[in-house]
């Protein structure tokens, strides 16, 4: 085999997910579908990440909304996978955060993103973190 | 983490299957080859994105199979340099962590990409971050954000290697006291990715949560 092209393009997860429900990896399209096994593992994990899985469309909203920050495409990826909801995410993700984005722009992005992509997971490990201190305690 | 890649492979479908339409069979042979296989030094194939060309049909003498020539685009699972990801902490050991994601389960922390300063608790075999005096635990099951350091691929071990391996165990352990070796072979992890979690915000989700008064609960 020949690799022809590397990288033709990075994808979201968001992306990802949608090719795999089409072919049928999400658990409501039953068991007689073209996605493999290893496939609805995949999406199993893609849907289980912070943001949940989005459509298309409001994806663009967001990727416009987005575009006075100046980020890169990989930094892009990465605030649609990873649905940052503090400054410490937001600096993780974008290289010279200090330089390129002050503290309200930081802010600014955050509000964007707690628009678009949901955070239910945040929710449960805050409850679930709480549940850890009774415990040790 | 995932790319779209193209590919052009050659097919050989089966001739059993030469009942069926040609981009199915080719499609069929494509997907049981490649899907959750990892390619050496492309990374971890998820899916068949799609098919753009597919030529050939031809049968040889003394093979019933057809062969064609296909070009596609797959979906593939190679996280790159500096991307942060989350993923399950799966176990610890001395030398370290391995975090699964789901559908991968080879990315693995080494004890000096730890937060420091860590340390590691023998009776329990748990890393524990210790922050400003309090023990932050590494339990398994938690949530972790890490950032991948590398990517490394290893090449099957051929059976000389094999042998080679089983020896040098045996080995190691008789020189510990007369145990007999670790029962079972050795896991061959194609992909392996290493990650780091020495910095702001990385670590096990539930530290950074972003509390009302300060952040990572002290017990």
């Amino acid at each position: 085999m020949k690799i022809i092209e590397l990288n033709a393009g990075l994808l979201s997860n968001h992306e990802v997910a949608q090719v795999l429900q089409e072919r049928g990896a999400d658990p409501s399209a039953g068991l007689n579908t073209r996605a493999k096994a290893s496939e609805k593992t995949v999406y199993e994990y893609l849907v289980s990440q912070a943001g949940g899985i989005k459509a298309r469309q409001e994806l663009q909203a967001l990727i416009d909304e987005l575009k006075p920050f100046g980020l890169t495409r990989a930094e892009l990826v990465q605030v649609l996978n990873l649905a940052p909801a503090s400054a410490v995410e937001v600096h993780l993700i974008v290289e010279d955060c200090e330089e390129r984005l002050d503290e309200a722009r930081v802010e600014a992005l955050i509000a964007v993103v707690g628009r678009y992509l949901a955070r239910p997971a945040a929710d449960a490990a805050a409850a679930a973190a709480a549940d850890g201190d009774a415990m040790q305690e | 983490m995932f790319i779209l890649t193209t590919v052009e492979a050659d097919v050989r479908v089966h001739p059993r299957d030469l009942n069926k339409p040609p981009l199915t069979a080719v499609t069929d042979v494509i997907e049981q080859l490649y899907l959750d296989k990892v390619v050496q030094d492309l990374g971890l194939v998820v899916s068949i994105y799609d098919i753009q060309q597919v030529q050939g049909g031809h049968i040889y003498p003394n093979d019933g199979a057809a062969y064609f020539k296909a070009r596609f685009r797959c979906i593939v699972f190679r996280p790159f340099v500096g991307e942060v990801l989350v993923g399950k902490l799966l176990s610890c050991n001395k030398e370290g962590l391995r975090v699964s994601l789901g559908f991968f389960s080879d990315v693995l922390i080494p004890d000096y990409a730890l937060q420091s300063p860590s340390y590691y608790n023998e009776e329990e075999g748990v890393w524990v971050w210790k922050y400003e005096g309090s023990d932050m635990f590494m339990d398994t099951g938690e949530e972790i954000r890490f950032r991948v350091g590398s990517l490394r691929f290893n090449a099957t071990p051929t059976s000389a290697q094999l042998q080679q391996q089983a020896a040098a165990a045996a080995a190691a352990a008789a020189a510990d006291g007369g145990q007999p070796p670790p029962a079972g072979p050795t896991v061959h992890s194609p992909l392996e990715v290493l990650g780091d979690i020495d910095g702001d915000g990385l670590g096990l989700t539930c530290w950074w949560q972003p509390v009302a008064e300060e952040e990572p609960a002290a017990t």
